[in-house]
């Protein structure tokens, strides 16, 4: 599903952040990436959901090399990604209920076969109440269950998430664990950028460990 | 799961509901409804503002204007070419020695036998005479004052005259003959009009070349505030044509009220002239209006400014999205 060889990535023409990374996400996986801050987490997924092109390297995402791939082509591979940033990226203009149902908007989809399906998901992540407030007025924590209703309302291929439990409390972080588990058992790989060692446990799922640009494998 | 909240239908009225609205209050709504803009995935911080609407409805006034002098220009130099270009002056000067008379005669004779030309007729001494009472003033003229002689020609528009030919034949029976075609003048008149039109169509590609520029920095602002927004749609999957014709949407409303406003105001300065020059006939010189129909054409500005706003947002959004990965 996502294979990575050899690649390296720098930014402009600063020191390469990522070198010589190289690992193989299978369908249905269930992956951390850990690491200390600054060790390039962010910028492997951002290569991961397509927003930054690698300096070398081959990158080969549902069996598509990106390298040759179309630009036009690549909105089709985003649509099958659902991503958590990590600073949310909510749109402040949008309700909470409109920039859950973004994804589905841009797929073309009508609102009356999803308005049910959104409603419900963002019962589950506990803001059933909060459909027609805007990000602004959202705690940090409130955005953070709507970028991950946001993330998985498509029922994306893969998941990827940028610390999706660094502003909820333990009880909601195993909630959403669990949203992410579930959603891992109907198919979706899942790939969680964490700092957070409890929840690395709670699952015991392999890690990807990524220190000073460099990746190892463990579990 | 909880029951799910019905959401967004609250805010529009029930079909079914009889309206209790009035006639006036339904017609306000509706145009209130026409210059309120639906909201968007991207918003409309940089892209939209009075301040844009302003500059859009000066260049459609502005444009609307160019277009309807050109129009008057072309519908009064229409009149000229025709009202001069089927009929001559034949003037007749007094010679020593010839009756002035046996001239006209001889004249209208070779006028009347020639082919174009549809009827004729001379003005009689007292009928010149009168012409010239403006200036030498009434009963200043004497019986012994040489006076040329006019003759009235109304030509055949449907057969081609030849004029050189025509005054040498006229010459020939009857000396001291100036055959006037108007022509020197009228033309004179026409490649001023002509100057006027292009220099009307000349401001009309200056305002819209400005409308293009406009637009392009209208967009590159928009986008440029919207930066974040547009990068996440880019991001979950939204093509480059999803994104530029969300942009694109809040043009097509800005472009609508400009254009409104900008026709509107250029409307009302047409439609003030025509009153003026129905109010004021004893004006020197007779002021400018538009026929009723031209105000068609006039409609085509706030049409093509709309075109060219929505386009130029278009094109530029899918430009500047091409650059990202």
């Amino acid at each position: 599903m996502v294979r990575f060889e050899n690649v390296g990535m720098r930014y402009g023409m600063g020191p390469e952040v990522l070198r010589d990374v190289n690992f193989h996400l299978e369908p249905g996986s269930f992956h951390f990436l850990t690491g200390p801050s600054g060790a390039g987490k962010t910028s492997l997924l951002k290569l991961m959901f397509l927003a930054h092109r690698p300096s070398r390297g081959l990158i080969s995402m549902f069996g598509q090399d990106i390298a040759t791939t179309n630009r036009h082509s690549l909105p089709a591979l985003r649509r099958r990604i659902g991503v958590v940033f990590q600073e949310f990226r909510m749109l402040d203009h949008l309700t909470t209920y409109e920039n859950v149902a973004l994804p589905l908007k841009i797929a073309g989809r009508r609102e009356e076969d999803f308005r049910r399906d959104v409603c419900e998901l963002l019962e589950w992540v506990g803001l059933g109440d909060r459909l027609n407030a805007k990000p602004p007025t959202l705690s940090g924590g409130e955005k953070q269950r709507a970028a991950i209703a946001r993330a998985v309302v498509g029922q994306p291929d893969l998941l990827l998430a940028d610390e999706p439990t660094g502003n909820v409390d333990p009880e909601m972080g195993r909630r959403l664990l669990r949203l992410f588990v579930e959603l891992n058992k109907l198919g979706t790989s899942v790939l969680i950028a964490t700092h957070d060692h409890a929840l690395v446990e709670q699952t015991g799922a392999p890690e990807l460990i990524i220190n000073n640009g460099e990746l190892t494998y463990r579990g | 799961m909880a029951e799910p909240v019905e959401m967004h239908e609250a805010q529009f009225d029930d079909p079914d509901e009889p309206s209790t609205k009035t006639l006036g209050a339904q017609i306000a709504s509706a145009f209130r409804g026409l210059f309120v803009q639906p909201s968007g995935i991207v918003p409309s911080v940089g892209t939209t503002g009075p301040t844009l609407v302003i500059v859009l409805s000066a260049m459609c006034f502005l444009a609307s204007l160019a277009l309807g002098a050109a129009l008057i220009v072309n519908r009064t130099t229409d009149t000229w070419t025709s009202d001069l270009t089927g009929v001559l002056t034949v003037q007749i000067k007094p010679q020593p020695g010839i009756d002035i008379e046996d001239q006209i005669e001889a004249a209208l004779t070779v006028l009347k036998s020639t082919k174009g030309v549809q009827s004729a007729q001379a003005l009689s001494r007292k009928d010149t005479a009168k012409l010239l009472e403006p200036w030498l003033g009434e009963g200043n003229i004497t019986q012994d004052l040489p006076l040329p002689r006019l003759i009235d020609v109304v030509l055949n528009s449907e057969i081609q005259l030849d004029t050189a030919a025509l005054a040498a034949r006229l010459n020939s029976v009857a000396p001291g003959i100036v055959l006037d075609t108007h022509r020197q003048w009228l033309e004179q008149l026409l490649s001023t009009a002509q100057a006027a039109k292009w220099l009307a169509f000349a401001i009309l590609a200056l305002v819209a070349g400005t409308t293009i520029a406009i637009a392009i920095f209208a967009t590159r602002s928009g986008l440029s505030a919207n930066h974040g927004v547009v990068e996440v749609l880019h991001l979950i999957g939204a093509h480059d044509r999803f994104i530029a014709t969300e942009i694109q949407t809040h043009f097509l409303w800005l472009g609508l009220r400009g254009g409104i406003l900008g026709f509107g105001a250029a409307a009302l300065t047409f439609l003030a002239l025509s009153t003026l020059q129905s109010t004021q006939s004893d004006l020197l010189l007779p002021i400018p209006s538009l026929a009723p129909w031209q105000y068609l054409w006039l409609a085509c500005v706030p049409v093509s400014l709309l075109l060219t706003v929505t386009t130029t947002a278009h094109v530029t959004v899918l430009r500047t999205l091409g650059k990202m990965v």
